[in-house]
């Protein structure tokens, strides 16, 4: 179980907020997270729920209007922790695509039209320092070796547009581990592709995983290739974790209602689904959100402490935690009650 | 006995790209599909891009006008239809599209975009206000949304608006093509519930189109595997997960991932190769040789015809014939 | 008995001959025009008709003498070829020299009547001709067709072209002529450049042989049925390849099955060697001498249902019947294979298996092993000596 590795990324009370015209977006409202080594941990959620903008303030890649308030990203570098949102640009630069790398939806516009797919492998390598071109040129074909691209002598000097999407992503991910990275962010990386291709991706992603070891975060709404790949879980809604545990624990004993209602509305099409029962309501306005829990209005349990203050954290079990009103103890919650 | 409502007969699509001076290819969208849809059932065609599936959702209700085939209509050939009587089928058969954001003109208000259909068939709908108020409502909207325009609703809403105004001329057969792709798991849920009911309510029969077979299932009584232009099986939704026949029904199913750890990290992955082939100058054979794990050499000669092997059941592969 | 399979005359040499018809009218006006007009652009214009036919001729050369198996048509491919380029680089150099000329004398243009009707004419004729091979050359040898029209769809840019130098004469300005008629001697040039590409492809004949003798070995002969594959004849003139293969097969086998080898021969060699312009496929029938069976078991004497875990594989000499070789093989699949019976009819057919004797055999394996062209003898025997019997007895008929 992955909770027996050591932590190699740790996320503290991270608050994002991004300033718009429209107003000041709450977007992530203290985000806390442990990542350990080796293991495959998925962020899921809906549209607005924070994945993406979490995964990326990891190394920083929030552009304005975006605004990393506050929070620590601990990052284990050679067994120190160091805080990835005090590093200084060209430090951070330096992990960014090579102890940490990403693969993103359109793998399209991760690779430059003009330079051939080796020259984009090996670019990697050598801007970190890590081989010098012929090296590099010769890695890069061992790479698209792995990810299984048939022909990869030739491959290297075509060029992007020459690729199918599948091949394409292949490549990006390709670019992705060249660096032997420790975390691999994936975030929606099958969203564009067809359902066979997204296939053999996940497998190809599994592989390496086992081989490698490299530790990934898969984003994703798609519970059906969670199921796939995850060992843990991280359920975000409007910014907030609600809950997190392990693959097997977040399928069959959901406890949080979102979480709940998230699993009732993935249709299975093993099962014979008489109806699929959606959540009712819509996703909060993060401008101007609701008080208390952001999920309470849409919630069948919501009590009246959830519209005043945000749950704290339970370990309900091991490696199961909860952020719900519901799982914490009476005499706690009459004390946050009273401190209100 | 169900009454069929539209017949399509060898449906094909050519779409001309030119090369250079006089030299044309053509993409072959649509290569030659015969099914028949019966009135109140909802039957799903799912296929992979490239399958041809939304340019079929197009052609059949003549917003595309086919290369060769006939598409028959409550008993007529509607390609011969002209002025009135093209005009009636348009109202009667209506269509939703994937993308809710560029369906909706931008410079109409909602009160406009559901009121433009019945003025265009001249039905007399009464009060216009309340009669706006009543389609809103059928699709779970409200009466202050009447005078908004589209830019100010989510994209669930937008596509319930949608719905609504396919409605508002009172169809009878609806194509939805990837009606919830683009939206949100919850969100999906309700607009595919809703779609249900409607159609009991109203009598309505879909064509439901889409790339994700699990929601396919759930909505259609009928599925049909479609796959560079041709239908490959066609069977009753639960019968074909339970037992898909043809190899690439199989293939979709295997990839399929199952939103249930047990179930699906103990299955076993056939290696998927290859990729489809181009749409432009197909193979003479089966146009799923080259990744077909059971292909014998027939299927590299001769292209296996969509027949029934069962009952209810219709398969275009040598291993049935 | 034997099979055929043909490139038919109805589907390829038809066309061929009109094609090479139209061509020569198209050839006969463009030295009328360029002889008459005494303009640059214009003998610029025929030199390319004459490169231009080198792959008609070619085809022709192909289709017609390939069908005859007459020797040694790539020689007179690249004859034919390096004729035209000699003729036509020529023109091109004495053109050069007039274009030169005209442009410090600038002289007129004789018969205009000529020299603006002609290009029209052969845009005209390029069509028909272009038409013809993209819609009346059947779907299967698209790339042959492709190649040929392309190639005469070049004598509309080069019209295109040569029209223009004219044209500005007729309005008096005379420098258009030698002016433009640079651009038609550096389209002429290209053209040139493709018809020495056809003598190059010519030469590289012996790497298509190689290609096909690989196709032979691992596809044809990987179907048991087919004993030998031999070609019989293979050449090339300019893109054009011909092929005549002569294979036996078993004569065991039911008609059907060897109509449905030839139809997967044909598509197999069109489809790895691309630009066939004639094809002939004999497939012929001889004596095996020894007939491989399947037959699966229980254990090692009693008969089982097909599929089953454990296969015999006897090899018996014909006709005598005696028992040569005998195997017992796994025919084990893992759970997740979906349909394990295909499977196990396409390991058999690998071995070499022409007949299967079981008691019963399910409904897809039995459609598999006919696809296969391997035959089913339902028995009702439980030893396998009695099943060798029967099929030993079924042969000798």
């Amino acid at each position: 179980m992955s909770t027996r590795n050591k932590e190699i990324l740790k996320i503290r009370n991270l608050y994002v907020n991004f300033y718009t015209y429209a107003g000041v977006v709450k977007a992530i409202n203290g985000v806390d997270l442990d990542v350990y080594e080796g293991e495959v941990i998925s962020l899921v959620g809906e549209t607005g729920c924070g994945k993406t903008v979490t995964s990326r303030a990891i190394t920083r890649l929030i552009p304005p209007p975006g605004r990393i308030e506050k929070g620590e990203i601990l990052f284990r570098k050679n067994s120190e922790w160091i805080d990835l949102l005090k590093l200084d640009e060209n430090e951070l630069r330096k992990i960014r695509g090579d102890e940490i790398a990403y693969i993103f939806q359109d793998p399209s516009s991760a690779l430059d039209p003009l330079y051939t797919t080796g020259y984009q492998i090996a670019e990697t390598m050598v801007v970190h320092d890590k081989a010098d071109w012929d090296e590099a040129w010769k890695k890069a074909i061992e790479l698209l070796r792995e990810t299984m691209i048939p022909a990869p002598e030739e491959r290297v000097k075509t060029y992007p547009h020459e690729l199918s999407g599948g091949m394409k992503q292949r490549v990006v991910i390709s670019i992705a581990l060249s660096n032997d990275p420790k975390i691999l962010i994936a975030d929606e990386p099958t969203t564009n592709v067809d359902v066979t291709i997204q296939a053999e991706l996940i497998d190809l992603l599994k592989e390496l995983q086992k081989k490698k070891g490299t530790t990934i975060m898969l984003i994703t709404h798609n519970m059906g290739l969670v199921a796939e790949i995850a060992d843990r879980v991280a359920v975000m809604y409007a910014g907030n974790v609600v809950e997190i545990a392990d693959i097997w624990t977040i399928f069959e004993e959901p406890l949080h209602p979102y979480t709940k209602g998230l699993l009732a509305c993935v249709p299975d099409p093993l099962k014979k689904i008489e109806r699929l029962e959606p959540i009712p309501g819509t996703i909060p306005n993060l401008i101007y959100p609701p008080p208390g829990c952001r999920f309470h209005p849409r919630c069948p349990k919501a009590m009246d402490i959830c519209k005043k203050q945000r749950s704290p954290r339970v370990e309900i079990a091991p490696g199961h935690f909860v952020e719900c009103w519901l799982f914490v103890s009476e005499e706690e919650r009459k004390e946050a009650e009273k401190s209100g | 006995m169900a009454k069929p409502l539209i017949e399509v007969k060898d449906l094909k699509k050519y779409f001309p790209v030119r090369r250079f001076l006089l030299s044309k290819d053509y993409v072959k969208a649509v290569d030659g599909v015969t099914f028949t849809i019966y009135k109140g059932e909802c039957l799903g065609v799912v296929g992979e891009s490239g399958s041809g599936k939304t340019t079929l959702g197009r052609t059949i209700l003549r917003l595309i006008e086919p290369t060769a085939g006939d598409i028959i209509y409550d008993g007529k050939s509607i390609l011969k239809l002209k002025g009135e009587e093209l005009k009636e089928f348009r109202r009667k058969a209506q269509m939703v599209f994937q993308d809710p954001f560029s369906s909706l003109d931008p410079r109409m208000t909602i009160f406009d975009i559901i009121l433009e259909g019945p003025r265009i068939h001249n039905i007399d709908v009464g009060d216009p206000e309340e009669f706006v108020v009543k389609m809103l409502e059928t699709v779970g909207l409200k009466r202050e949304h009447i005078y908004r325009y589209p830019h100010e609703f989510s994209g669930g809403q937008k596509q319930r608006i949608a719905i609504a105004r396919a409605l508002a001329v009172n169809p009878e057969f609806i194509v939805l093509d990837e009606p919830t792709s683009a939206l949100d798991v919850s969100v999906q849920a309700s607009i595919l519930n809703m779609l249900k009911d409607l159609q009991k309510k109203f009598g309505l029969t879909y064509m439901f189109i889409s790339h994700d077979l699990a929601v396919v299932k759930y909505m259609s009584n009928r599925i049909a595997t479609m796959y560079v232009g041709k239908f490959v099986e066609i069977a009753n939704s639960d019968k074909m997960f339970e037992e898909p026949l043809h190899p690439y029904t199989m293939m979709l199913l295997d990839a399929l991932p199952i939103p249930n750890p047990k179930i699906t990290r103990a299955k076993k992955r056939k290696e998927i190769v290859g990729e489809p082939p181009s749409p432009i100058h197909l193979p003479p054979g089966c146009r799923f040789y080259p990744r077909c794990p059971y292909a014998m050499p027939i299927c590299k000669a001769r292209e296996p015809p969509l027949v029934e092997v069962e009952k209810d059941r219709e398969v275009a592969c040598w291993l049935y014939q | 008995m034997v099979v055929t399979r043909e490139i038919s005359f109805d589907e390829m040499g038809k066309q061929l001959l009109i094609i090479v018809s139209l061509l020569a009218i198209m050839i006969i006006l463009s030295a009328i025009a360029a002889i008459y007009s005494q303009s640059p652009s214009l003998i610029a214009n025929f030199a390319t008709t004459l490169f231009v036919s080198s792959t008609v001729l070619n085809a022709l050369l192909g289709y017609f003498l390939g069908r005859r198996k007459v020797e040694r048509i790539s020689l007179i491919s690249i004859f034919i070829n390096s004729v035209l380029c000699i003729i036509g680089a020529y023109l091109i150099f004495e053109n050069v020299v007039l274009i030169y000329n005209n442009i410090k004398t600038k002289p007129t243009v004789t018969h205009f009547e000529v020299a603006l009707t002609v290009p029209i004419l052969l845009i005209i004729i390029t069509y028909i001709a272009s038409e013809l091979t993209e819609k009346r050359i059947p779907e299967k040898y698209w790339r042959t067709a492709r190649i040929l029209g392309d190639r005469v769809r070049g004598i509309i840019s080069s019209a295109g072209l040569a029209i223009i130098g004219p044209t500005g004469a007729f309005f008096g300005v005379r420098i258009m002529d030698p002016f433009f008629a640079i651009f038609v001697v550096l389209y002429a040039v290209i053209e040139c450049w493709r018809t020495i590409g056809e003598i190059r492809f010519v030469r590289k004949k012996n790497n298509l042989l190689q290609t096909l003798e690989k196709v032979a070995e691992e596809t044809f002969k990987a179907i048991p049925a087919i004993h030998s594959v031999e070609t019989e004849y293979m050449d090339v003139a300019g893109h054009f390849i011909v092929i005549h293969l002569q294979a036996t097969v078993s004569k065991i086998l039911e008609e059907e099955y060897i109509e449905s080898i030839a139809d997967f021969m044909l598509t197999e060699l069109i489809d790895r060697l691309g630009t066939v312009i004639y094809l002939r496929i004999l497939i012929g029938t001889k004596e095996p001498k020894k007939v491989i069976i399947a037959v699966p078991v229980m254990d090692s004497e009693t008969v089982a249902s097909f599929p089953s875990e454990k296969t015999a594989i006897i090899t018996l000499e014909y006709p005598s019947g005696r028992v040569l070789n005998k195997e017992i093989i796994d025919l084990k699949f893992d759970e997740y294979e979906k349909i394990p019976e295909a499977k196990a009819v396409e390991k058999l057919a690998k071995k070499n298996v022409l007949i299967i004797g079981a008691k019963s055999i399910n409904e897809i394996a039995e459609r598999v092993a006919r696809h296969w062209f391997i035959e089913v003898i339902k028995l009702d025997k439980e030893k396998i000596e009695e099943v060798i019997e029967t099929i030993k007895q079924n042969l000798a008929q």
